[in-house]
Parts: C-alpha cells; structure tokens; sequence
C-alpha cells in the first residue's frame, strides 16, 4: 500500500494554512468541516476550513491509495476497494484531525462523498460520515463528488460565479457551466469512454501497466506525434459532447497492424494518440468558451480544469494557449487536489453548509448521480 | 454498562440498547436499505432510551458473514461511533450471533448446534457450537455434502435459514440434524450479550470467508520486438 499524506504538497500551496493561523483567522463564523472519500480506490480524510468572506484553507489533507492493491488486475477491483476503505477509513480520520490539530468537538460540519462512484466503497464512507455526525450531534452533507470537482477551484483560487469547468478524470468527461452551488449546466459529456479510461486502455493494450495515463504521457514525449493520422471523434460537430471509444480501436488496430511493437513504435503510437486527445479537449472546449462569452455578453470567461487527466502536460500546455486566444484566465488546482481527495469533499461541504444546505441521516449511496440531479438552495 | 448493539449484515436491520436491566430493540427485516434506515432506528432507540451517543460504555456489530455491503454498513458505522465517542467496539460474527439466538429457545438450550445460512452458489454458511456457545469448528463457506462430513457427531440440532436444506440432506449421510429454526437474522439482544461478554481488543474486520471475485488479468497487451 502507497501512503501519500498531506505534508510533502504544503509546499508552495499559498493557501494552505497551519491549524493555528487557519483557527486565528476563522472568526466566529467560519466553518471547519471534515471530509471523507471513498468512491472510487482512494481513501482519503481531510479537514478544510472556509472563512466568513469564502476564503477556504486546507488544513490537513490525507490519502491512502489503493494501486498496489488493484495493479495485477488491470483496473479498479470494486470489492478489493470496498474491502479497503472500511478497514483503513477510521485512521485516516484519526490522522486528519490530529494533522490538522483539532478533535470532533471543532468541527462544524461532516461531509461525505455520497456518489457517483463505486457502491460498496461508497457506503463505507457514507456510513462513518453518518456515524461521526450522529454522535457528534453535527450537520451532515452527502456530497456529490463531482460538485468537490467543481468547486474546487474556489478553494485553491477563489474563483468566482459563473465560470467554465472541464472535468476529465477516468470516470467523467464532462464541460460544465458552473453558476452557483448547486446550479450546474452539463453543455457537454462522454458518449461513451472517459477520456482517463481511453488512456489506462491504451496504455493496457501496449503493455504500460495500470494506470497508464502517467506512462503513456511519459512515452509521448518521446514519441512522433504525425506518425499515425489518429480520428477526432466528435469534432467539427455542434454541442460539445465527447467520444473516444473509436480513438482507443483505431489506436488498437494500427497497432495490431504493426505489431511486433520496437520502443520507437509504442512511444509513436502513445504521441499520435495523446495528440488526438489534446486535439479534442481543446476543439470542445474552444466551442465552450465561445457559448459562455455569447451568454455572458462578452466577458472573458474563467476556464478551470479539474480532474486527474488535468495533471496531463500536454492538456494544460494546449489548454494554456486557448484560454490565451479567447482572453480567459486558466485555473488548473495544484495536483494533489486534481485527483480524487477529501479536501474537495470538505470544501464542497462548506460551501454547503454556508448555505444552510444539508442532508439527512437516511441519505442514500449514489452509484449514478449528475451534476444537474444536485439539489440546489 | 450501556450497550449498543447494531446488525445489517443478513435480511434484517437491527438495533438494541442495554442499558441496565432494559433493553430497547428496533428491528425490521429487509433484504437491502440498511444504510438508510440504521440511522434514523438508531436515534429513535437512543430517544426511547432516554441515553445519547456519549452515553454508551460499548458498541456491539455483526461482522459477518453475510452480505459484503450489508456487513459494512454496520462495520463502517460502528468504528465511525468508537473513533468518535472513544469508547470500545467489539465484533461478533453472525455465525456466534445466531448461536446465541438458538440458544434462547427452550429446545436449544443446554445443547449443541450446528448454525447454517444459505450463502448461495450451492453453499451455506456454517459453524458448529456447543452448549455454551464455544466453537466446535471453524466458520466454513462449504457446500452442504461437504458440510455434513465435518459436523461433530454430538450435534443434533441445526439453526439458521440453511436449516431445513441441511436437515433434510443430513438424512441420507446417515445423520439426523432436527430443524431448531429457520431465522435468517439473529436476535438483537442476544447479539448485545454476546458483545458484554468479550473482551474489547481491536476494531472490528469484517469476516467475509469468501475472496473477492477478481482474476488477475494476463495477455492483454500486444506482441513486443
């Protein structure tokens, strides 16, 4: 098992506060709140604290992973995931409120993820989180974890209402106009594949291991990216929906064509791909950026791009140069908070809370659960 | 000492509080729903008992076997109240709890027995216990053939919603195991006395006794030069 706590990402983050110098700047009305993840083979705890004028800080941030656990199989086992999370959650916990120097009494609130992800891992987080709350006597909100996504970037940068949000992780590829808590409008979603998922398959079907984004990003760099003509699927059409089943077969087949693979092969293969992603990230996105400028009447919009694919060079690089050409303002989260985390799962659960929103303790696990379907104020 | 006791792990969504010489059950059968519905019976428990969350001295949970998740609901919730109010909790798995729930009928009492839940895929289930409830065998996951080769000989009596498979094929291997009950869940109460009874060490795990279905995954990639 991989332990990633949260003390080596302090560095350089200029939001993050110790306990103390968050607790001093707290006021009355601030809100400290616990954040608990486990939807997917991440388990993950953390104390974040949002201030009365928004201002948010993370206090303390800790993940266990689960890759060593699922890497034989290819992808996530959800069973060996659920088996994961509920004999690890509670010390994680433990080790978030010590790290952050602070016990159940200071909190204000407990927030778990409650969806969409994997049920059996799901329920465990959801219950501990019930668990805490009940005998704690505190507010609980069942967060949906792909509002943490979204609004996380109001927790790094502060960034205000409305703006654009491209969420590419190996889940969800989805463009999102974010216009309050709680108010999203989906302009755009993955036909079929994640654009994650296109990548942990290509990097599977090229002998890369799991996960494969990271590989085939590094093999990229090296690789011809004009080598092989690869498709991009969706663009030139309206909307700003995704597809990259037809990318990861056209890919499969030119390989299948050529095989056996040389290192020059595989490293050509993962550029002409990965050049197609950032092709179709950026021709969606483009579309995006011009609709919300149309409804905003002009106003140059803020792009923010969420999700563990954001960590990808060549995505930000190319979304970089978009937002430069439209006048927008990129927000790209450090990536400690890109991937899955609690830290957004507190944030997302004061910013709740801020609004007086909160669930029930029969509140359900989600294995589908859209931004839209997200009750509002 | 005030006890609270919590099982969703099989067909049912269970509930009791010790608290001196009370007992206060909440019980509902239902095949899923506990993570929805535990909370609110827990509270509705607590409220008629008068105690809160800080008052109880120990939690009590099944740990299985059962349903993976359902064993989980009631695992994940019982450490989340023992990490939170920094009292003990103590696991008890469904096979003890069963055992103890025969045990409260006249005919099961003073006698061992062979508790046995249908597991599905063609198996059960099961453990033997004697009459004070000691383990005779190991907890198994097993088809039931294979099963009646290993019950202790003075075993009589089978308990548990696998019982009336197992007593009816225990007649043709020569044995004769009566049906005691057919409850698919065991007794709340007797679950929170089981957990009196132990000695609080470490949190509890689950006991799933069966691995997780996943295979390794082999040849998936492309031929290498």
């Amino acid at each position: 098992m991989t332990v990633g706590i949260g003390a080596d990402y302090r560095d350089g983050q200029r939001n993050l506060k110790t306990a103390s110098e968050a607790k001093s700047d707290m006021g009355i009305s601030g809100l400290r709140v616990l954040g608990i993840e486990t939807s997917c083979d991440e388990t993950a705890a953390a104390i974040v604290v949002r201030d009365e004028d928004g201002a948010g800080h993370v206090v303390s941030n800790v993940v266990l992973s689960q890759l060593d656990e699922h890497a034989p199989y290819g992808g996530v086992v959800p069973e060996i995931a659920a088996r994961a999370h509920v004999e690890t959650l509670d010390g994680l916990i433990a080790q978030a409120l010590e790290e952050a120097g602070c016990g159940f009494d200071d909190l204000d609130g407990i927030a778990a993820t409650a969806g969409p992800g994997l049920i059996g891992g799901l329920l465990v987080g959801l219950m501990t989180g019930k668990a805490i709350a009940a005998a704690t006597s505190k507010p609980f909100v069942a967060v949906n974890h792909l509002e943490g996504h979204a609004l996380t970037a109001r927790l790094t940068d502060g960034v205000g209402f409305p703006y654009l949000l491209l969420l590419v992780t190996g889940g969800h590829t989805q463009i999102v106009k974010v216009e309050d808590v709680g108010r999203y409008r989906r302009w755009g979603t993955t036909l079929d594949d994640a654009v994650g998922e296109a990548f942990d398959k290509v990097a599977k079907m090229l002998g890369l291991g799991w996960p494969g984004g990271p590989a085939v990003e590094r093999l990229a760099e090296k690789g011809d990216p004009a080598r092989f003509a690869f498709p991009r699927p969706m663009t030139g059409r309206a909307g700003c929906d995704f597809s990259f089943s037809g990318l990861k077969t056209a890919v499969r087949l030119e390989a299948q064509r050529i095989a056996p693979l040389s290192d020059t092969d595989v490293a050509d293969l993962c550029a002409s791909f990965q050049a197609a992603i950032v092709d179709c990230l950026a021709e969606r996105t483009e579309r995006a950026l011009v609709r919300f400028e149309e409804e905003s009447g002009g106003a140059a919009p803020v792009l923010v791009v969420a999700g563990g694919v954001a960590a990808n060079r060549a995505v930000r690089a190319r979304l970089d140069g978009l937002a430069a050409l439209h006048g927008a303002r990129l927000v790209a989260p450090p990536l400690k908070l890109c991937g899955d985390n609690a830290a957004m799962i507190a944030w997302a659960g004061c910013e709740r809370l801020a609004r007086g929103l909160t669930d029930t303790l029969d509140a359900p696990a989600r294995a589908r659960w859209g931004l839209e379907e997200i009750h509002a104020a | 000492m005030n006890i609270l006791a919590v099982d969703t792990a099989l067909s049912a969504c269970s509930v009791a509080i010790l608290a001196g010489d009370r007992a206060i059950v909440r019980s509902v059968a239902m095949p899923r729903g506990h993570a929805e519905a535990l909370m609110p019976m827990l509270a509705g428990a607590l409220a008629e008992s008068g105690l809160g969350y800080g008052d109880i001295d120990r939690f009590v949970v099944t740990t299985g076997p059962g349903t993976f998740t359902g064993v989980r609901v009631g695992v994940a919730a019982v450490r989340g109240f023992a990490l939170t109010t920094g009292r003990p909790a103590v696991g008890v798995t469904t096979l003890e709890a069963l055992a103890a729930t025969a045990r409260l009928r006249p005919e099961g009492a003073g006698r061992p027995v062979l508790v046995a839940m249908d597991a599905r895929r063609d198996e059960v289930y099961a453990q033997g216990f004697n009459a004070d409830g000691a383990p005779l065998t190991e907890p198994m996951v097993i088809a039931i053939d294979a099963l009646l080769g290993r019950i202790p000989g003075d075993i009589g009596l089978v308990f548990g919603s696998a019982a009336e498979a197992v007593s009816a094929a225990s007649g043709s291997s020569g044995r004769d195991l009566k049906v005691l009950g057919t409850e698919s869940a065991p007794d709340p109460v007797a679950l929170a006395r089981l957990g009196l009874d132990r000695t609080p060490d470490s949190m509890p795990k689950p006991l799933y006794l069966r691995a997780p279905d996943a295979k390794p995954q082999a040849g998936a990639a492309l031929a290498r030069k």
